[in-house]
């Protein structure tokens, strides 16, 4: 996987079209290609499509139009469950409201992709021990979603998400429904891993705070891509 | 670099679509913990599928046990039929008796036919039915057809026998015979239905109580057995005016009408238990697929693909109805001991009632593993209907429903 050179994930032309009242374009010709170890905040305001690009990108929706190409194979017309077989080992994704199972606890949430995958039991418990341990939650290890606080559950997401050291991280809107402070955190343990251990990510937001950390900041309105810039402000 | 980059890009991209290797990794672990927790977490459905296979595997197991029962019952019955003639056709009146005799050219070359009288009596030694075709009989004399349990010993009586026609207020007409003879057939089996004896007509023709009856003898034509039993299932059948058919088959057809009866009755009502059960066990788990659609899509987020999801929900349903299984069993058992329906419980109950039990399972899970197959992602992520058939343009349009 690491010999891979080029984009890791990229999308040429995607439209999504929904065929309510006169029809509604959430995204129109969206080209995006992102490189490895990049951090990638897709910024814009609600309903601009954001979540749908995320969702494409990720394989749970399809495009109406245009291809996702994940390490240079495309993948937008596989079939349901080839797209859940690849999104196993390639896509993790992080959601506002966390989405945690809620009848597993900590440990089992994050071990829940990894079992799925196939990983051995040695591995998963050395994996989760990792990264639990990394967002400072060793002592919340067998507290079920309910018994965490939303800063705890999203972190746990967080490690669920990376727990099978996907291509590329998608997480929409992850600090959405969280305070100042907790975002902050949330934010600072992104860029750790995409620092740390080189993890592409790719994040909608509307928070601005993101900017600090993005190689690559995407603006998109109405289902267009306005403007791409980096971290400065420099137009690309 | 850049260049090189977007050359090999292009080469790769040039491979098209992406293949899948599915890994071959038992995940049967991981669908039990999720089974686990599942029902650990919302019990309530986990009881009320396990109250719907109690009943179902209960009801199943006291029906089989009633309906082997009735069996047994009428096939003791069938062993007795035994009877010292052929057939007989009893008529309330004379004009039976008429219609029947025009239909004589049918039996012609099939059975001759004695017409004759039949009354039933109490007599010393029992209750006897007298037939009046002991024409070359005295008066005096009576013939009893059949070895039975006289409710006195013979001998105590002497040689003589005494009967009487009871009516509505005691005895009315009474009969003597001094002169005994006893034609057995079988003196070391004991026949307690019937008590058969022939007697000079003249005797009872005139009696209360006396009906024309005939008695038919099957020709040498007929004496073969495929032949008789057609001629006799056909009396049964049809009875040709007579209020009462006897023949060697009658505690057959009996049975067999009393068995379908029993079989029929007892099946609808099984059949409905069924039926009840399984729609409630589908009610719950649809309610319960209905309440976790969001949980489903996540696991269908991370990688679940529809199989994985439909065996969760099988290996949960195995895993409320399993108990209730052993649960039904013994609730069967003391439900059949307590409504007294036999003590000694027949093997075959306890096996439909556990072919019946997972069957219901089966059907309860039906409707909610097919949700699941139908619906997608992106259905199950965003809380949107699901529909039971799968059809892509009826997710858009949404105006049947959809649950």
């Amino acid at each position: 996987m690491s010999k891979w050179i080029g984009p890791v994930i990229s999308c040429h032309e995607i439209s999504k079209f929904y065929p309510v009242g006169d029809g509604l374009f959430a995204l129109r010709d969206v080209d995006i290609e992102v490189e490895e170890g990049w951090f990638v905040a897709i910024m814009g305001p609600s309903g601009s499509g954001k979540s749908t690009l995320l969702n494409i990108l990720g394989g749970i929706d399809r495009p109406s139009h245009g291809e996702v190409i994940l390490k240079g194979r495309k993948f937008s017309r596989l079939s349901e469950d080839d797209l859940a077989v690849m999104r196993r080992t390639e896509i993790g994704m992080v959601f506002q409201f966390f989405n945690l199972l809620p009848e597993l606890t900590a440990v089992e949430n994050i071990g829940f992709p990894m079992r799925l995958a196939g990983y051995k039991d040695k591995e998963i418990s050395e994996r989760v021990q990792y990264l639990m341990e990394s967002v400072g939650l060793s002592d919340r290890q067998n507290h079920y979603p309910s018994e965490l606080s939303g800063g705890e559950q999203q972190r746990v997401a967080i490690c669920r998400a990376l727990a099978t050291k996907p291509s590329v991280v998608l997480a929409d809107e992850p600090t959405g429904n969280l305070d100042s402070a907790r975002s902050k955190e949330i934010m600072e343990l992104f860029a750790r891993f995409n620092k740390e251990e080189r993890q592409t990510f790719i994040v909608a937001t509307h928070d601005p705070s993101f900017l600090d950390y993005a190689d690559l900041v995407i603006k998109i309105r109405d289902g267009e891509v306005i403007e791409r810039s980096d971290k400065h402000g420099t137009l690309i | 670099m850049e260049r090189s980059s977007k050359a090999a890009h292009a080469e790769q991209s040039a491979a098209g679509a992406m293949e899948i290797k599915v890994t071959g990794t038992n995940l049967f672990p991981l669908y039990s913990l999720v089974a686990k927790r599942r029902i650990r977490y919302t019990p309530v459905f986990a009881v009320l599928v396990l109250c719907a296979v109690t009943v179902s595997v209960a009801a199943s197991f006291l029906v089989t046990t009633v309906i082997a029962r009735n069996v047994e019952m009428f096939s003791a019955r069938v062993e007795e039929a035994f009877l010292p003639f052929d057939g007989m056709l009893l008529f309330a009146s004379q004009e039976g008796l008429d219609t029947f005799m025009n239909k004589e050219r049918y039996f012609r070359d099939k059975a001759n036919l004695t017409v004759t009288n039949y009354v039933e009596v109490e007599s010393t030694i029992g209750p006897l039915k007298l037939l009046g075709n002991g024409t070359d009989l005295e008066t005096d004399a009576i013939e009893l057809l059949f070895p039975w349990t006289p409710s006195q010993p013979l001998d105590a009586q002497g040689s003589e026998v005494k009967a009487w026609v009871i009516g509505k207020d005691g005895p009315e007409s009474q009969f003597t015979w001094t002169d005994v003879k006893l034609v057995s057939q079988d003196e070391s089996e004991t026949h307690m239905l019937y008590g058969w004896a022939s007697v000079n007509p003249s005797l009872i023709e005139n009696s209360k109580g006396s009906k024309p009856c005939v008695i038919l003898t099957t020709t040498q034509l007929y004496s073969t057995n495929p032949l008789r039993d057609r001629l006799f299932r056909d009396l049964e059948k049809n009875s040709y005016g007579a209020t009462r058919v006897i023949t060697p088959l009658s505690g057959k057809v009996s049975l067999e009408r009393a068995t379908q009866g029993a079989f029929s009755f007892w099946h609808v009502a099984s059949l409905i238990v069924l039926l009840g059960t399984a729609v409630a066990i589908t009610c719950v788990l649809t309610v319960s697929f209905l309440g976790r659609k969001r949980p489903l899509g996540i696991i269908r987020v991370l990688g679940g693909t529809i199989s994985d999801l439909a065996r969760m929900m099988l290996v949960e349903a195995a895993y409320m109805g399993a108990p209730g299984i052993v649960l039904g069993v013994f609730a069967g058992r003391y439900l059949t001991v307590f409504l007294e329906q036999g003590s000694v419980l027949p093997a075959s109950a306890y096996v439909v009632s556990i072919v019946t039990g997972v069957l219901t399972l089966i059907a309860g899970v039906y409707l909610p593993v097919k949700l699941i197959k139908n619906a997608n992602c992106d259905q199950l992520l965003n809380n949107k209907p699901v529909y039971v058939v799968s059809n892509p343009s009826c997710a858009n349009c949404g105006l049947c429903g959809g649950v």
